[in-house]
């Protein structure tokens, strides 16, 4: 997964070409991604078996949906049907981390997408 | 056109005000709990909402149990079919299994996969004649 973590053609396309908008949604992302990577990465060594753990899977899924984050909702649904599934923590773990690494990727390149167009 | 957004993630209930925007007022909630008793106060006060967008994996109280909520307050305040509220759900699970529930043992009008893309809402817009 080499290419860039975010499609922003797709989703500036998506909101009619509406950049403020993009760079609001991308705004409340980087306020609530650095949670949600703390909390996976508590959640992961539990094997993400609470509702509460399921949830944050899901919303990373739904979130990485909205930012165009292809890659990362990707992985996301692999790990949150491998979780449903119950398979065990020889097969979350490296899925989670898995989502953890392409989820901090995409921060950064968020990141780097606010800062060249604000 | 009164329009309730029910949502969890900030940035679907941001992307669905803005995309309602220009048909009508929209309310806002973060889960099930609140989406029923804002839906509930609105019938109570006579003004009922024409579109409640819910969906469906939230916290609290989920969408396909609020949804048997709301329809089940429509009954109890005798709204007549034609005038119910049109309920579409929106999800990031595609499965078949939580659409068909919405559907047939829950009463749903619709459903919307995200990311919601602004043409297939307005199109489920104009199919349930909420605008022309």
């Amino acid at each position: 997964m080499s290419r860039l973590p975010i499609n922003f053609h797709e989703v500036l396309e998506r909101l009619d070409g509406d950049r403020e908008l993009l760079l609001e949604i991308y705004g409340i992302f980087l306020e609530k991604a650095p949670g949600m990577i703390a909390d996976l990465r508590a959640e992961a060594t539990t094997g993400c078996v609470s509702g509460q753990a399921q949830q944050l899977i899901h919303d990373v899924k739904g979130l990485a949906a909205n930012i165009g984050a292809d890659d990362l909702k990707l992985l996301a649904q692999q790990y949150e049907a491998a979780v449903q599934q119950q398979k065990g923590l020889g097969e979350t773990l490296p899925l989670c981390e898995l989502v953890l690494n392409e989820f901090v990727r995409v921060c950064d390149a968020v990141r780097a997408y606010c800062r060249d167009h604000e | 056109m009164r329009a309730l957004i029910v949502e969890d993630d900030p940035i679907s209930r941001r992307l669905l005000e803005k995309m309602l925007a220009p048909y009508g007022e929209c309310s806002l909630v973060v889960n099930g709990r609140e989406a029923v008793e804002t839906f509930s106060r609105a019938l109570m006060e006579k003004e009922p909402y024409d579109l409640v967008c819910l969906d469906i994996m939230m916290p609290e109280m989920d969408g396909q149990e609020c949804l048997k909520v709301l329809r089940g307050l429509e009954r109890e305040m005798k709204v007549p079919p034609q005038q119910e509220s049109k309920i579409v759900m929106t999800t990031a699970v595609d499965s078949a299994r939580s659409i068909l529930e919405a559907y047939y043992r829950g009463g749903c009008n619709a459903y919307l996969i995200k990311p919601i893309v602004r043409e297939t809402l307005v199109g489920t817009l104009r199919e349930h004649r909420l605008i022309h």
